[in-house]
């Protein structure tokens, strides 16, 4: 530890050499009395004694917590030489709110005793943050010397985006091969009654319709249409984002996609994630909870990276971008790249979904309250609606959600667009 | 710890000249070191402390100056005791605010600074006695050079017990 003398020995030194040179200039032995309490506090400086050998421990209550949850961190320092006056500043990310006690502390310990303190955090923002950083400072009793020191562990809490549980989600339009939970137009073994044909060799009796045999006179069956599973690809626009986190337009694009991906893995379906921003970051479709742990720690770090570049969604394989998937797109629609792509997805017959986040009141959340900003405010909000518009024309399903309504509510226009059994198989 | 404590040596550091000699002179210097020296404690600025003081002394060598009568020895160890308790008490606010202090530091940092105004306390008496034993046994003459020589021993040497002590 390498002690320094603090700017407080520099002032004494000062008053010192002040009172001796009055002291001698004016011949006053009153002047070289009041010099003796401030050279007697040099003295009074502790003899160094080398760096003292102690151990310092900073932990977390829980290493992942929801947007909105709150953390405590634990704090112990043991010290196997004597610490006189400690001062230890917990780092604490700007994101997090201390929400009770102070990340900045002074103890003292003595030899082989430890002192032990919390503090709680409240983490409104998603990420993932570093809490095992502290600062130390060993000050001497006479304020004159103080040794620093930087200690860093591991402990780290990682926030996610908090999840709105969904009843109703937009159906997607084409399904997968596998059992699931939508009516496809294949006809099969199921529970939705689709057509009838007269009977066949092999067609099952119970399958027998016999209120339509009983009219016709020869046998009828009851051909059912098959329950199928979806892909679903989340397209997360990073290009942009405005406002303040943790409303701003991304933070709201992040939520939407972690409650979609939670209700869309929940009713069996395959969910993908595609985050469309300086440079493409995807994860491939999957399902059950692995895969919902996959995209929730892929969406943690969604920021936006600047870049001239435009991600082309063109050049993902398949297995990323299936053709009959269903692409839920989340952007505030400010960056001309993403509309251009979200029209190109159209163009190439994919089934596309816009949620429409609205920069507007991401915006209007961190801007002072004015006339002027008002009025700006409002011609923006014509100018994007006239966007939005212009993108439904081009056959794009699309919903503006601001984030102040749930988005289930905002989602319940798409929710039975499809009629049973359209879709093509 | 309130910083607010540190007004009581700021009191006591212009009061002791001005108590000596209530002259407009040294009232006009101490009131100035007063100002310097609340700015510095509410502004948390040790540079504005550290000038209140040096006004403080210069202040108090007006007063000890002019001041009809003999040496005031005792006011003379109040004033550098009022100095050294105002840096510290200043600096201690300053540097722990917003801190959480826990109560043994403080009954700890108490009663440091107690014992050490007891023993600067007993050291300026010892002193003072033995300048009276060398002013009986030393011309006068000479005593200006002894005086000249034991200040600057002093200051050297507290300044490497302060600051020039090597690390270990």
């Amino acid at each position: 530890m390498s002690g320094r003398p603090t700017p407080q020995a520099f002032a004494l030194a000062t008053l010192l050499a002040w009172c001796l040179f009055l002291g001698i200039v004016c011949d006053r032995l009153e002047l070289l009395v009041a010099a003796v309490p401030l050279a007697m506090g040099f003295l009074s400086a502790a003899r160094g004694t080398g760096s003292p050998r102690f151990d310092f421990a900073q932990t977390v209550s829980g290493s992942r917590v929801a947007e909105g949850g709150r953390v405590t961190v634990r704090a112990r320092l043991h010290a196997a030489d004597a610490l006189p006056m400690t001062e230890i500043l917990s780092l604490v990310p700007r994101q997090l709110t201390l929400v009770s006690d102070t990340n900045r502390t002074v103890q003292t310990v003595e030899a082989g005793g430890s002192a032990d303190w919390s503090f709680e955090l409240e983490c409104p923002a998603r990420g993932r943050f570093d809490l095992g950083t502290a600062l130390l400072r060993l000050w001497d009793r006479s304020g004159l010397r103080v040794g620093e020191r930087r200690l860093a562990e591991a402990a780290e809490v990682a926030v996610y985006p908090g999840v709105e549980r969904l009843r109703h989600v937009p159906q997607p339009l084409r399904t997968q091969s596998s059992f699931g939970n939508y009516v496809s137009a294949r006809v099969g073994e199921g529970i939705e009654p689709g057509e009838l044909r007269p009977f066949a060799p092999g067609d099952r009796v119970r399958h027998i319709n016999w209120r339509a045999t009983a009219r016709r006179g020869e046998l009828y069956v009851t051909r059912f249409q098959e329950e199928r599973n979806a892909d679903i690809v989340l397209l997360l626009d990073a290009l942009s984002d405005c406002g303040a986190p943790p409303r701003s337009s991304l933070d709201l694009g992040v939520r939407a996609a972690a409650a979609l991906t939670h209700a869309y893995l929940a009713r069996k379906d395959r969910v993908g994630f595609i985050e469309y921003g300086g440079f493409l970051r995807w994860i491939s479709l999957g399902a059950g909870r692995r895969q919902a742990e996959a995209v929730a720690e892929a969406l943690l770090p969604a920021a936006t990276h600047f870049s001239y570049v435009a991600p082309r969604l063109d050049r993902l394989p398949p297995r990323i971008l299936p053709a009959n998937a269903l692409v839920i797109a989340l952007s505030p629609l400010l960056d001309a790249r993403f509309t251009d792509a979200l029209a190109d997805l159209v163009a190439r017959g994919f089934d596309v979904i816009l949620v429409a986040i609205s920069p507007v009141e991401a915006t209007r959340g961190s801007v002072a309250r004015s006339t002027v900003d008002d009025l700006a405010l409002r011609l923006w909000a014509l100018e994007w609606r006239a966007k939005l518009n212009a993108l439904k024309r081009h056959g794009v399903r699309a919903v503006e959600w601001d984030g102040a309504v749930p988005l289930e509510a905002v989602l319940s226009g798409l929710t039975r667009i499809r009629p049973v059994g359209v879709g093509r198989p | 710890m309130s910083r607010y404590w540190t007004l009581l040596p700021v009191l006591v550091m212009t009061g002791v000249p001005i108590w000596s000699v209530p002259s407009d002179p040294v009232i006009a210097i101490e009131g100035l070191a007063a100002l310097f020296c609340v700015g510095g404690i509410l502004g948390g600025a040790l540079a504005l402390v550290t000038a209140g003081g040096v006004i403080g002394t210069i202040g108090y060598a007006v007063a000890a100056v002019t001041a009809p009568g003999g040496a005031d020895v005792i006011g003379a160890a109040v004033f550098g005791l009022a100095l050294l308790a105002l840096l510290d008490l200043g600096e201690f606010a300053r540097r722990f605010r917003g801190a959480a202090i826990s109560d043994a530091v403080l009954r700890a940092q108490i009663a440091y600074w107690l014992a050490r105004a007891g023993l600067i306390a007993a050291a300026a008496a010892a002193l003072l006695l033995c300048a009276a034993a060398l002013a009986m046994l030393v011309p006068g003459s000479a005593r200006a050079v002894i005086a000249g020589a034991g200040a600057m021993l002093a200051f050297g040497g507290a300044l490497h017990a302060g600051i020039g002590r090597p690390e270990r």
